[in-house]
C-alpha cells in the first residue's frame, strides 16, 4: 500500500468481503447443485448480487455524491460496493461451473449458462438502477443516459 | 469449518480485488476496467486449479483438503473475482458512442475466463 491513509478502506473492503462471501455460501447451502445441473445457486447469487448493486450505485449518487465529504461516506463504497456486493457474487465459480457442465457433457447447458448469466445480469443491474433511481427522486435521469465520448466507468471512480 | 474457511479466504481476496483495481485505474485511467478483467481471469484459473486438484486426490475429502478449497476457492477466489461488478461495467461501457467496447469485453472475459479454468483444472488433474 504505497497510500498509509486508505488502510481503513482496504478494513472495510475485507469486512465487507467476508459479509458477502458467507451470504453466498448460505445461498449455496439453500440450493445445492451436482456438477452437471443448472448451477442454480450461483445464478441467483449473481443476479441478486447485480440487482442490489444497481441500487446501491444509484443510492450512491443520491446520498454521498462526494465521497471525500465525510469518512462514512468514505468508507460506504468500498464497504458495500467493491467489499459486500464484490465479495458475493463471483465470476471464478461461474466460469468453473461452465467448465463442469461441458466436461459432463451438457455443453449446450453450460453456453446457455454463460449467455444465460451475461444478458439477464446486465438486465439486472440496469433494472436496479432504474428501482434505485425511482427510489431515491433523481430527476436527471436523462442527461445522465446521454452518451459521451469521455464517459468513465462510475463503477471504477468510486474505488480511484 | 467451513465458514471459517471461508471467511478466512474472503478478507483476503477482496482486498486483493480493490488493491488490483486501485493498481490499473492509478496507472490508466477508469476508462476500461482493467482491474477486474485481470483479477477475474486469475480467480478462474485458480478456482480451476483447486477444483481440478482436490477432486483429482485421494485424499480430497479429508478435512484439511477440503478446508483448503473452502478457504482458497470459495473464500479467495469467490470474493477476489466479481460478477455484479462485471455486469455494471458491460453496461457502462455500451453506453459509450462506441458501443461495441462493452460486447467485446463481455465475450473476452466469458472466453479467457473458460479457458483459464479449463487450464487450470487439466493442471490441478496433472499435479493430483
Amino acid at each position: 500500500m504505497r497510500r498509509p491513509r486508505d488502510v481503513d478502506l482496504f478494513v472495510a473492503v475485507a469486512i465487507g468481503g467476508v459479509i458477502g462471501a458467507l451470504a453466498r455460501h448460505g445461498v449455496d447451502l439453500l440450493f445445492p447443485t451436482e456438477t452437471d445441473e443448472w448451477p442454480l445457486a450461483t445464478f441467483i447469487i449473481n443476479l441478486t448480487g447485480a440487482f442490489i448493486l444497481g441500487v446501491v450505485l444509484e443510492a450512491a449518487i443520491a446520498f454521498a455524491p462526494d465521497p471525500a465529504a465525510n469518512p462514512l461516506a468514505r468508507r460506504m463504497r468500498p464497504f458495500l460496493i467493491t467489499g459486500v456486493l464484490g465479495g458475493y457474487t463471483t465470476f471464478s465459480t461461474y466460469m468453473v461451473e461452465a467448465h463442469g457442465l461441458v466436461t459432463s457433457d451438457r455443453a449446450p447447458l453450460a453456453l446457455l449458462y454463460v449467455f444465460g448469466s451475461l444478458v439477464a445480469g446486465v438486465i439486472c443491474v440496469v433494472l436496479g438502477m432504474k428501482v434505485g433511481r425511482a427510489l431515491f427522486h433523481r430527476d436527471d435521469e436523462p442527461a445522465d443516459l446521454v452518451a459521451r465520448e469521455d464517459t468513465d466507468i462510475r463503477f471504477l471512480e468510486d474505488e480511484a | 469449518m467451513t465458514w471459517l474457511a471461508i471467511a478466512m479466504g474472503a478478507a483476503l481476496g477482496a482486498p486483493a480485488r480493490f488493491a488490483v483495481d486501485r493498481y490499473f485505474v492509478r496507472t490508466r485511467g477508469t476508462k476500461y476496467p482493467y482491474g477486474t478483467f485481470v483479477v477475474n481471469s486469475i480467480g478462474s484459473l485458480v478456482l480451476g486449479f483447486m477444483t481440478g486438484l482436490v477432486l483429482s486426490l485421494a485424499s480430497g475429502q479429508s478435512a484439511g483438503w477440503q478446508f483448503a478449497l473452502n478457504m482458497i476457492g470459495t473464500g479467495f477466489c469467490g470474493a477476489l473475482t466479481t460478477f455484479s461488478g462485471w455486469t455494471s461495467q458491460i453496461f457502462e461501457l455500451s453506453r459509450k458512442p462506441l458501443r461495441a467496447t462493452g460486447t467485446y469485453y463481455a465475450l473476452a472475459s466469458v472466453f479467457l475466463g473458460f479457458v483459464l479454468a479449463t487450464i487450470g483444472y487439466a493442471l490441478g488433474m496433472f499435479i493430483a
